[in-house]
């Protein structure tokens, strides 16, 4: 007689979100958009927070809510919004194109070695990065000419 | 196509954002670079200004509406790849679109009080 | 590995249903030869060193599918992987993630095919009766061919369920695999059956839960690349979303000849005595 053996489960669960092996750049960029959405989703509600109920207070209780947010710690955790803020908005540009199929190019016979779209495509996800850089390049000059972050 | 169209709508709402934040931003946040004029934009005359031109009320409420609304549907994404059950999916989408809608009506109340004030 | 070396260490992840609570990894010396694959060093581990081991393996040429496994932190094909190639003393060999464990390197492949079928794997025929008295051909130029040629290559080794981020933490995911055949067919100018495809694909943990991470065409050992289907996929689901259901075009049938040439008269056979 036969015995039934019930497979058992395998996932990788959350954790293969960070790491399921070593693969390529993209795979990697998916994470870093996705940390940097909910970076940027707890941000907006601390924010939302400080712009309503702070500032619905009168000027008082809003200069005191400056001067407590002028902590080095806020400071750094701003400039973290600010890079977060635009890593996620131009990969987020560059996932609309290519999620819709854009700029991809077309289907190929597979020759071996094999390529795929994504990776011939490469030259748009650094393009991408580049504006990013150069965008975060003009947010560190601004705090470095005295500005807020 | 309903799941399709908002979708879609989560990616416009995405461009959307990224245009009114990329304002804010600029605005507030790149003075120097951008030589805005407003040496403290987050002091509270400055803050006051805004607050009272309605170009800036209008710019605000349309990040909220973007902003909310790409915010809760990429957060729903994410917890709907860890529910197993087609309920706990439908308990989560009522969980959003009430939560959302009482975030906008809470987040937009001081922006229009404060205009019309 | 030095070109000198004549033995690598194989690191096999091990689990019997029947005696393990867990899984657990076991070690193995294999001597090598030149052009040696893992899988040739699994079948000596198991013809000679431990017997129970347990995988899965077919054509020994990289075009069944069976032999996926998690080799060196990788999705790779054991047939058409060289140790080599590998470049190091140390092979680890572990089932593939994201299905479940049968036993030691064998998974479980059948949610996989369930999704599979759900997506209507087939061409649907544009009239009904043609589905079981198939009376004409169909006519299709070399572009509508190269439409949706190459995810047709699909042998179904699960190697990009694998690699898939969303298929990690949701094992209701259609995946890249049922997702790529989706395509396959709604690209196939012979198929009538989109728009009721595109409905099951546009479900809660359908092709909206992809997030363009591109490990599924990067493993794909036959060159498929489910991810551009994918994003294929998902540009036909937006148009028939803003446009609404388009009434299908009459799919090309090859004509009826409209003369015919008259048989040819075939003599008698005859054997000479």
């Amino acid at each position: 007689m036969q015995n039934e053996v019930k497979p058992r489960p395998n996932q990788l669960g959350i954790g293969g979100w960070f790491w399921g092996g070593n693969y390529k750049l993209e795979r990697y960029l998916y994470i870093l958009h996705r940390v940097t959405g909910l970076g940027l989703l707890l941000f907006a509600m601390f924010h939302l927070f400080e712009t309503t109920v702070m500032r619905s207070q009168g000027q008082s209780v809003w200069e005191m809510t400056m001067k407590f947010l002028a902590n080095p710690i806020f400071e750094i955790g701003l400039i973290l919004v600010a890079l977060a803020f635009v890593i996620h908005m131009l990969n987020g540009a560059r996932l609309i194109i290519q999620e819709l199929g854009f700029l991809m190019g077309k289907p190929e016979r597979p020759v071996y070695p094999y390529s795929d779209a994504i990776r011939r495509k490469r030259g748009i996800t650094m393009g991408f990065m580049a504006v990013i850089i150069v965008l975060i390049i003009v947010f560190i000059l601004n705090r470095l000419m005295g500005g807020a972050v | 196509m309903l799941k399709t169209r908002m979708h879609l709508l989560f990616l416009l709402a995405a461009v959307g954002t990224a245009v009114f934040l990329g304002i804010h931003m600029a605005v507030q946040h790149l003075n120097r670079v951008l030589a805005t004029g407003d040496a403290n934009p987050t002091s509270w005359l400055s803050m006051i200004g805004r607050a009272t031109q309605s170009g800036w009320v209008v710019i605000y409420i349309l990040l909220l509406v973007f902003g909310i609304y790409h915010g809760l549907y990429g957060l729903r994404g994410i917890i709907i790849e860890m529910t197993k059950t087609d309920k706990a999916i439908a308990i989560v989408n009522w969980i959003f679109i009430v939560g959302g809608i009482v975030l906008f009506a809470w987040a937009a109340y001081v922006p229009i009080a404060l205009a019309i004030k | 590995m030095p070109d000198n070396a004549t033995s690598v260490t194989y690191i096999v992840q091990r689990y019997d249903p029947e005696k393990d609570k867990q899984p657990h990894m076991q070690e193995f010396t294999v001597q090598t030869r030149r052009g040696m694959t893992i899988l040739d060093g699994l079948i000596f581990i198991k013809e000679n060193l431990d017997s129970t081991l347990a995988f899965r393996t077919s054509c020994r040429m990289g075009i069944c599918g069976s032999c996926g496994m998690f080799i060196n932190n990788y999705p790779r094909l054991a047939c058409h992987t060289q140790i080599a190639e590998l470049e190091s003393a140390v092979i680890t060999v572990k089932p593939l993630p994201n299905s479940p464990i049968i036993k030691d390197l064998a998974v479980d492949l059948q949610p996989m095919f369930e999704k599979h079928k759900s997506i209507r794997p087939y061409i649907v025929q544009q009239n009904k009766a043609e589905e079981t008295n198939l009376t004409h051909e169909y006519v299709q130029t070399p572009d509508q061919v190269e439409e949706y040629e190459q995810f047709s290559y699909c042998i179904k080794c699960g190697m990009c369920i694998a690699a898939c981020p969303t298929s990690a933490s949701d094992a209701k995911f259609l995946g890249p695999q049922a997702l790529g055949q989706a395509y396959r067919y709604c690209a196939d100018s012979r198929d009538a059956g989109s728009a009721a495809r595109l409905k099951i694909t546009e479900s809660n943990h359908g092709a909206w839960r992809c997030h363009l991470a591109g490990a599924c065409s990067e493993v794909c050992p036959k060159g498929v690349d489910p991810g551009l289907a994918i994003q294929l996929l998902k540009n036909k689901m937006a148009k028939q979303a803003l446009s609404g259901e388009k009434k299908e075009k009459p799919i090309a049938i090859y004509p009826e000849p409209k003369e015919t040439k008259p048989k040819v008269q075939v003599p008698p056979f005859t054997a000479k005595k």
